[in-house]
């Protein structure tokens, strides 16, 4: 991670004209553009620290707010505030340090306001003493820490007009300043820190002091004629590198250090940050989240798609070709005289012919005689393809004779059955015709010498 | 010679329109053109080969009614030509008729006609006039149908007569097909 990968530090002191000579914003933006973190100034800010008991994070904020009502002069819907708990310093506590900035809407708005004008849309307002306390929490070397967490020490970044001075104890920037540098009256600045520093806590009670300077600032000599505790500097992480992809030095952590320890903030959790203001970020489920990831490299989709594409196609051109080659193959190899429907077409065409021409006999006649009435006495009956059934006969008792037509007019392969009586004087002759369901005429001629 | 921005847009696009042209005639195109063809000829194979596995399948369904209807009907053979069918077949219905009970007094070959459903084929008939008893006519039609060649009873009479007690007059034309050679392709020609 580092400036020319990660967060590029921009701004800076902006405007120092309008808020007794401190920055007007500092401000950190990930390269990819996800979140913009800046700062208030920190004479706009105030600072509160309590121990408080363990408790989940809604209920925190309640108790915060309170506390905050308490011990502000100013009403707590007229501030803009937030807060960030940390553990007791003392092991085996179960309480919680709770830091609680705040600062007045009317500072917040302006402040976003100039910020807009600067061209950042910003997602996190944090203040200067969270950009410090990330400085120094993700920036810095391997260091001796001091013998508690809880001793507080100081940490000077110095430039050749402005020198910031932190005050640090159990995980949070309690306290930051900003103190003009008279470079000719070095003593005077030394002087204006020191009263910094005891404006937190006494300076016999702060265990070190850590600086980075610019290389035309004097610090460390001026620290150690003058303080008497440990003095060290201040040596960036190796992995920070600027954008020319050197690494970093004290210098530019004197120059820059509140805006990589956002640009550092921001990379790392900016959602753990104070936050004062900033853009609404929407709350993704997880799902969407996921899907959101994938959508930020189209570019590599589309190509996977298209080499997806151009494999089925591929696919599908190989397996016609194969498919058709194993079709032809077998086409060829077959050969039409060894088929087994040769043998049997023959005799196929006769079957078919014969069910298709062949009119049962025996069937019409037991159809006729199966219902017959004893009355009834059949001279001649006469069968053709053509002229259907004709039977001839004599019945004495009509009522029978027509009982059997009606018999006969219920059987389905007989139709159009028409009862004819002749000589009724002479025992009841009658003449009965039907054309035979399913008998299948023939289109050609009438066969000669048939009757 | 500089040329506008406007002009050197519009040459973009002409560029882009003529190259758009000449990827589809020159790459597009023939490639679907190959396709269609590859996937007409897959089609076409594929059909073929559909139709000869259904040949098979059909081979298998035949056998078995093939075999079921020789059990019914007898033999089913191809038509021979007329000459032999008329002959063989007269021969058959003649002991047919004998076996049965049959008094045959006449079988009568007609010459043939076309057969409508094949060319290659003619249908002839045999006037049979006999007389027999009343189970002993339907048996011999029943035998008749088992007699190779013959396709149908074309008509059929039976008809009594007191006077010969229980002997009917029966009276048939019993259809046969032959082949359609030289001998029976015009009647005229005998």
């Amino acid at each position: 991670m580092g400036l020319s990968s990660g967060p590029q530090a921009t701004g800076g002191s902006a405007d120092n004209s309008s808020l007794s000579g401190s920055p007007v914003a500092t401000a950190a933006v990930t390269t990819n553009g996800a979140v913009c973190v800046a700062t208030m100034p920190s004479a706009d800010v105030m600072t509160r620290l309590w121990s408080m008991p363990a408790a989940d994070g809604s209920r925190l904020r309640q108790m915060v707010a309170h506390r905050l009502e308490a011990d502000l002069p100013i009403p707590l819907e007229q501030l803009a505030w937030g807060c960030r708990a940390g553990k007791l310093p003392e092991s085996g506590s179960p309480g919680l340090t709770v830091m609680a900035q705040a600062a007045r809407n009317e500072r917040v708005s302006r402040q976003m306001a100039r910020l807009v004008e600067l061209g950042m849309a910003v997602d996190v307002l944090t203040t200067e003493a969270e950009a410090i306390e990330n400085l120094l929490r993700l920036g810095m070397r391997e260091q001796t820490p001091p013998a508690s967490d809880a001793d507080p020490e100081a940490v000077i970044l110095a430039t050749p007009d402005d020198w910031l001075v932190a005050v640090r104890s159990g995980g949070f920037v309690q306290s930051v300043r900003h103190v003009s540098a008279d470079s000719g009256r070095p003593e005077l600045t030394l002087q204006n820190c020191r009263q910094m520093i005891e404006a937190v806590y006494p300076l016999r009670d702060v265990r070190r002091v850590r600086w980075a300077a610019t290389p035309d600032v004097v610090v460390a000599e001026l620290l150690a004629e003058h303080w008497s505790m440990p003095i060290e500097p201040l040596e960036p992480a190796e992995t920070l590198v600027g954008p020319n992809g050197g690494r970093l030095v004290a210098a530019d952590l004197a120059e820059f250090g509140p805006a990589i320890g956002l640009g550092l903030a921001a990379l790392d959790e900016p959602d753990v940050l104070i936050r004062l203001a900033g853009r609404e970020r929407e709350t993704l489920s997880p799902r969407r989240q996921q899907i959101e990831r994938l959508l930020t490299t189209p570019g590599r989709w589309i190509a996977a798609a298209g080499i997806l594409f151009v494999l089925m196609v591929g696919t599908h051109i190989g397996a016609l070709t194969w498919e058709r080659a194993q079709m032809k193959r077998l086409i060829t190899e077959y050969d039409p005289a060894t088929s087994p429907m040769v043998a049997l077409e023959p005799k196929i065409r006769a079957m078919e012919r014969i069910n298709t021409y062949r009119i049962n006999v025996e069937d019409v006649v037991a159809r006729i005689c199966a219902q017959m009435p004893n009355s009834v006495l059949i001279s001649s009956i006469q069968l053709t393809r053509e002229q259907g059934l004709v039977i001839k006969g004599t019945c004495g008792d009509s009522k029978a004779l027509f009982k059997w037509v009606d018999a006969l007019r219920q059987d389905p392969r007989l139709d159009q059955i028409q009862p004819g009586r002749t000589e009724p004087g002479k025992g009841g002759g009658f003449t009965l015709t039907a054309q035979v369901v399913g008998t299948q005429r023939l289109a050609g001629g009438r066969q000669r010498g048939a009757r | 010679m500089t040329i506008s921005q406007r002009d050197r847009r519009a040459l973009w696009l002409g560029g882009f329109g003529l190259g758009l042209l000449v990827v589809y005639f020159l790459a597009v195109e023939p490639l679907w053109a190959w396709y269609a063809d590859l996937a007409s000829s897959h089609q076409s194979a594929a059909a073929d080969l559909s139709r000869l596995i259904s040949n098979n399948r059909k081979a298998d369904y035949y056998a078995v009614c093939v075999a079921e209807m020789e059990e019914r009907v007898g033999p089913l053979t191809e038509p021979k030509p007329y000459s032999e069918q008329i002959s063989v077949v007269t021969e058959r219905l003649t002991a047919t008729a004998q076996g049965n009970g049959i008094d045959l007094k006449g079988a009568t070959p007609v010459a043939p006609v076309a057969w409508p459903d094949d060319p290659r084929l003619q249908r002839a008939a045999i006037l049979v006039d006999a007389e027999a008893e009343w189970t002993n006519a339907l048996q011999f039609i029943n035998a008749l149908y088992r007699v190779e060649g013959i396709l149908s009873v074309e008509q059929f009479e039976l008809s009594g007569d007191a006077k010969k007690g229980n002997k009917l007059t029966l009276k048939l034309v019993v259809s046969l097909l032959a082949q359609a050679g030289q001998e029976g392709a015009s009647p005229w020609s005998r």
